[in-house]
């Protein structure tokens, strides 16, 4: 390998890595969070009696598991200005992904719950528990441990998908790189370099995936 | 102590129970007994209201609901008061034997937890399972995780306990284990109301028997009177036959 490239390589290095932990982990992180909350809501919607509740779920979740992220990005950060709400790069890409990966989640949080035995509720209503104590603390935990493999693997899949926000302006690591690349004409190695750094994150969230998953109680 | 009266109930047009009638004083035992699908466990799970009646009227510790009728404060109010034991134990998988009593205890009574803790070490103790505290519902037998599920209904201190099958669900040999923490709750003076097909224990430890058929009480009556002397020929036949399979 020429010196050159070498060069190259070690001076973007740290580049591109600083957006990434500057912007492409508090994104992911950030709605990851949020898109928890509103998978676990919308579950919880479509996991009760009330058919208007439920309406509303499925309503939220066909509407944004049946259009591109790419859209739902471009709709807020392009579209929604011209009916004036204005909203800057970073906020807009929290807001897609958490409300894109909430509708998601909340099927992986639907299927976990479905998944829990019905005698688990009834048996916790028979000790005179109400519907929101049986579910925070009989039901939830259960269905949390059952989901948490999937939930992982979506969270590595919203780290990769970051690099979307490139699109609306969001200086991550995908767009950094191809700053470097506009200055250099490197896309070979660059692009080579942004993915190995994709890689070694996600890299780290599989082990972190897998000692979360051994810090849960062990039942049957 | 509980009665109720007029119990209707509907599933998809077909009637599942029809104009039930039962009464139980304190720490009297009742066992209903009848073949699979004869209603005996929808009553139960109608008085615990885990299921919905379509009509009827049920007395309980001195109070009358209309069981078409209920607010959420009522039927927390009775859940509090009745301890339910199931077929199939549904024990707290994410919690331990000690944790299982000690839920309902913490959540529902209020109590701290070093309160709560002396109380089911009491409760478990009773059902023998000192060592077994720590244990998930994975590490018990099924004999085990049942008197579990019996500490879990005894430590809420309720009026009356309602077994719906509570051997069902165990190796023979796991049966008895079962059937003497029940005998000892009788000989505490525990109100019960038990669905068994286990008819020698039901014999043994009832003091009146509901004898039950297509949804509806065919007849009921003292439980020497029901096993020696049925007045409904539907009666002695059941007995006489499932009496047989046990021998």
């Amino acid at each position: 390998m020429q010196s050159e490239t070498i060069k190259l390589i070690i001076d973007s290095f740290p580049k591109i890595l600083l957006s990434g932990i500057a912007t492409t982990i508090p994104l992911t992180i950030i709605s990851f969070l949020f898109a928890l909350i509103i998978g676990i809501i919308i579950a919880l919607m479509q996991f009760s009696n009330n058919n208007f509740l439920k309406g509303i779920a499925r309503f939220y979740v066909w509407i944004i598991r049946g259009t591109p992220i790419l859209v739902q990005l471009f709709i807020v950060f392009y579209g929604l200005p011209r009916i004036g709400i204005l909203i800057d790069p970073f906020p807009s890409a929290v807001l897609v992904f958490s409300l894109n990966e909430g509708a998601y989640s909340s099927e992986t949080i639907r299927a976990s719950l479905q998944a829990i035995p019905k005698g688990q509720l009834e048996a916790a209503y028979c000790i005179g528990m109400t519907f929101p104590q049986a579910i925070c603390r009989i039901i939830l935990p259960q269905a949390i441990r059952i989901a948490f493999p999937p939930l992982s693997n979506s969270i590595i899949s919203m780290v990769k998908d970051t690099s979307l926000v490139s699109n609306i302006t969001v200086a991550e690591m995908l767009m950094m790189t191809q700053r470097i690349i506009s200055v250099t004409y490197e896309p070979f190695i660059l692009y080579l370099e942004v993915g190995f750094i994709y890689l070694i994150f996600s890299t780290l969230l599989t082990f972190l995936q897998s000692k979360l998953e051994k810090a849960f109680p062990i039942y049957k | 102590m509980l009665t109720v009266k007029s119990l209707n109930k509907k599933i998809n047009s077909q009637n599942i129970l029809n104009d039930i009638n039962i009464h139980i004083n304190k720490s009297e035992v009742v066992s209903i007994i009848g073949k699979s699908g004869a209603g005996k466990t929808t009553i139960l799970r109608i008085i615990d209201m885990l299921d919905k009646a379509d009509s009827g009227i049920m007395t309980f510790n001195d109070k009358t609901y209309n069981l078409q009728n209920l607010t959420m404060k009522e039927i927390l109010k009775i859940r509090q008061n009745i301890g339910f034991v199931f077929q199939d134990f549904n024990l707290f998988l994410n919690k331990t034997a000690i944790e299982n009593v000690m839920e309902g205890l913490i959540v529902v009574k209020k109590m701290n937890k070093n309160e709560a803790f002396e109380i089911a070490k009491s409760c478990l103790n009773r059902v023998e399972l000192n060592d077994k505290y720590n244990s998930y519902p994975f590490e018990l037998s099924g004999g085990q995780k049942q008197r579990v599920g019996i500490a879990r209904a005894i430590a809420l201190s309720p009026s009356i306990i309602l077994f719906d099958e509570p051997t069902s669900a165990l190796d023979p040999e796991l049966v008895d284990e079962v059937l003497d923490v029940i005998k000892n709750l009788k000989n505490s003076g525990m109100t019960m109301i038990i669905v068994s097909h286990e008819l020698h224990f039901v014999k043994n430890i009832s003091n009146r028997i509901y004898f039950m058929e297509n949804g509806s009480i065919i007849e009921e009556g003292e439980t020497d009177k029901i096993f020696n002397n049925p007045s409904n020929e539907r009666t002695k036949e059941f007995i006489i036959h499932s009496m047989k399979n046990y021998e």
